[in-house]
């Protein structure tokens, strides 16, 4: 076959998922699309293309307008693909739930798009999981969104996560009190944003007006700890706004406690995320083996009055490619999800019985395959081993069991979409 | 060795001052300093594995989270633009990335952009955004060495290249036009790391902060080191 040109090629950025990939998205998106409802967080699905302005709107977000994809529609105004799903929500939230009792939990899952740079594997298509909690201000809805970040993680069986908790009101007051403001501000701010720590000291060091407020600088951007310790450090930096974000903080982590993920959390003062945009608490999630976040979020109190609704909302989202490679790293996704339990044999002639074969096992809750290439003997039993099957059934009614696959990790994972046998004889025919 | 650090360093040039270094950060033991192939190098003691890795491949093992630390020069940091944390300024190894044309050529000229000129760097990346913002368009020829030649054979007007003695372009008969960058040794560490690991990153950089702060590097720095500069001959 000669595929000349791009056909049967895909462009940069975007990637197949095959069965096994795919069943493994579909199984953690199943496992989280049940958290979430179990949190009282209803689906909701955005289109993938919205008029420009909507989808610019929050545009602090999602960076360079020229990583959007754009295109006209008839009458020639400008679509763009989502590039959050943040900002959908926030659309519906404004307009057509604007009826609806307060707080809003909505979650979604689906792609947003991004134009990135070349850089091979760089995805520009990108999977995202999350959810929005809107029109609850507070110390409260903060701590529910955290947690439920945490339970999110856990509940993909991801091991050995933390999630780092800050906050904008910290960083912008330790600015204030520094006395670091306009250029030299986003200078440094761009440097945190990226973890330079070596640029920001620098620039720290010749914009502070006194060593001690680059000193203070410093410590906001390296400060690792527990809320003791941030106390000790900043609990007496002359600052309204540093003191109301360790209040605040603080209150959070007594009811994190009380959701039982304080264990999974920690305090990242000098964690930046796209500060124009946020305008309090912010957080990242970060699995071992995974140089990037699995999960980001925090408040956005300003969006929704963008949509002319003005209504406090946070949320976050879990960056599901990289959640499903952390989870391939840690062996957590060892099982085929993508196998069938029975193949059905199917000779010539006996079509009628493979299908009530089929079918009654079918109704068993088993997953059922019927062989239409007629395979018989050695053929039949090597194209049941392929898919994965435990079984053979035959028309006559007779089966013929399969030895189990080996398992890298037969104690976790996912084996419980593996059945039972099914009830009754389990006969050999050979 | 769910408790152990994966440290990335570069071979070549500034290994040895690397070493010297870890050793004296009591980050690394003697088995870094013995004679070996070995590309692995575990320090029990200390539960770290050293990776020795090309300069320029450090950064990609520190991003994807091989390697927790890794320790390469700005300059390679500059030119990939990796997403990994930089932590310190290690202070050695340091050199000057240049803006050089063949001596008698009139710099004004060259960047008056009256003709479309030719840059040879093993840096595209820094060149372009250097020209951009400078507002001066050119054409950047990327080599992947011995760029001081590209002028003398016609393949390029100027270079961008790094340099620490400067002796590599008077030798090519090369003037420096601009001095645009300095660069030296970072510290770097994998996102994910900084804090999963926070409690094993965090000693071990208070440590190396004294040290370079004090310039303790001073003594290890008598040899030039810069990675990838002044070594055409080689």
């Amino acid at each position: 076959m000669n595929l000349s040109g791009t056909r049967g090629q895909l462009p940069e950025g975007v990637r197949d998922l095959l069965p096994r990939e795919a069943a493994r998205m579909r199984y953690i998106s199943g496992r989280l699309a049940d958290l979430f409802r179990s949190w009282g967080y209803r689906e909701v699905i955005t289109p993938g293309f919205e008029y420009l302005e909507t989808v610019t709107a929050g545009a602090g977000q999602l960076g360079r307008p020229e990583d959007l994809y754009q295109f006209f529609d008839r009458k020639g105004r400008t679509l763009a693909l989502r590039a959050d799903m943040t900002t959908p929500i926030a659309r519906i939230a404004a307009t057509r739930l604007a009826g609806e009792p307060l707080p809003l939990r909505l979650s979604y899952h689906g792609p947003v798009f991004r134009r990135r740079d070349e850089k091979a594997g760089i995805a520009s298509e990108i999977w995202q999981a999350g959810v929005e909690l809107i029109g609850a201000a507070g110390v409260s809805a903060d701590a529910e969104a955290v947690a439920l970040a945490c339970a999110a993680l856990s509940a993909t069986g991801l091991q050995g996560f933390k999630v780092g908790l800050g906050h904008v009101d910290f960083v912008e007051g330790i600015f204030e009190a520094a006395g670091v403001g306009g250029e030299q501000e986003a200078a440094l701010k761009a440097s945190l944003v990226t973890r330079d720590l070596v640029a920001f000291e620098r620039g720290a060091r010749e914009a502070a007006p006194s060593p001690e407020q680059a000193d203070l600088l410093v410590a906001m951007a390296t400060f690792q700890g527990d809320y003791q310790a941030a106390l000790e450090e900043f609990g007496q930096v002359q600052n309204p706004r540093v003191q109301r974000a360790l209040q605040q903080l603080g209150t959070m982590l007594a009811l994190l406690k009380e959701f039982g993920v304080a264990d999974q959390v920690s305090l990242d003062l000098g964690l930046a995320r796209s500060l124009e945009y946020y305008t309090g608490v912010v957080f990242e999630g970060y699995a071992p083996g995974v140089g990037a976040p699995v999960l980001g979020g925090g408040r956005y109190d300003g969006l929704l009055a963008d949509f002319g609704g003005d209504l406090p909302a946070v949320g976050f989202a879990l960056e599901m490619d990289r959640l499903l490679a952390a989870l391939e790293r840690q062996g957590r996704l060892t099982t085929n999800l993508d196998r069938e339990d029975v193949i059905v044999a199917c000779p010539p002639g006996q079509e009628a019985q493979a299908m009530a074969v089929a079918r009654e096992a079918r109704s068993r809750g088993l997953s059922v395959a019927v062989d239409l290439l007629g395979r018989t003997g050695a053929e039949l039993e090597a194209y049941a081993r392929a898919r994965g099957a435990r079984w053979i059934f035959f028309p006559d009614g007779t089966e013929q069991a399969l030895p189990d696959p080996p398992m890298a990790d037969p104690a976790e994972g996912f084996r419980d979409t593996v059945r039972r046998p099914p009830e009754g004889a389990v006969t050999s025919i050979h | 060795m769910t408790d152990w650090l994966t440290f990335a360093i570069p071979k070549g040039r500034p290994y040895h001052d690397t070493v010297q270094l870890l050793r004296r950060a009591g980050a690394a033991g003697p088995e870094l300093e013995t004679e070996s192939r070995s590309l692995l190098i575990d320090c029990p003691e200390q539960r770290i594995r050293f990776l020795i890795a090309r300069d320029s491949d450090v950064p990609t093992y520190v991003e994807y989270g091989a390697a927790d630390l890794g320790i390469v020069g700005k300059n390679v940091l500059m030119e990939g633009e990796p997403k990994v944390y930089e932590l310190l300024d290690l202070g050695y190894s340091t050199c000057q990335f240049v803006l050089a044309a063949p001596a008698g050529s009139d710099p004004a000229r060259l960047l008056d952009g009256s003709a479309a000129r030719r840059v040879a760097t093993k840096y595209p990346r820094m060149t372009e955004a250097y020209f951009r913002s400078r507002g001066v368009q050119v054409e950047i020829i990327y080599l992947h060495g011995s760029i001081e030649v590209a002028p003398k054979v016609g393949l390029a007007d100027m270079i961008v290249d790094i340099t620490e003695t400067g002796r590599t372009l008077r030798e090519n008969n090369l003037v420096v036009i601009e001095r645009l960058w300095t660069s030296s040794m970072r510290l770097i560490a994998n996102r994910a790391s900084y804090r999963l690991k926070a409690d094993r990153i965090q000693p071990l950089v208070r440590r190396l902060r004294e040290l370079t702060a004090s310039g303790g590097q001073g003594e290890a720095a008598t040899q030039p080191a810069c990675a990838g500069a002044d070594q055409r001959n080689q």
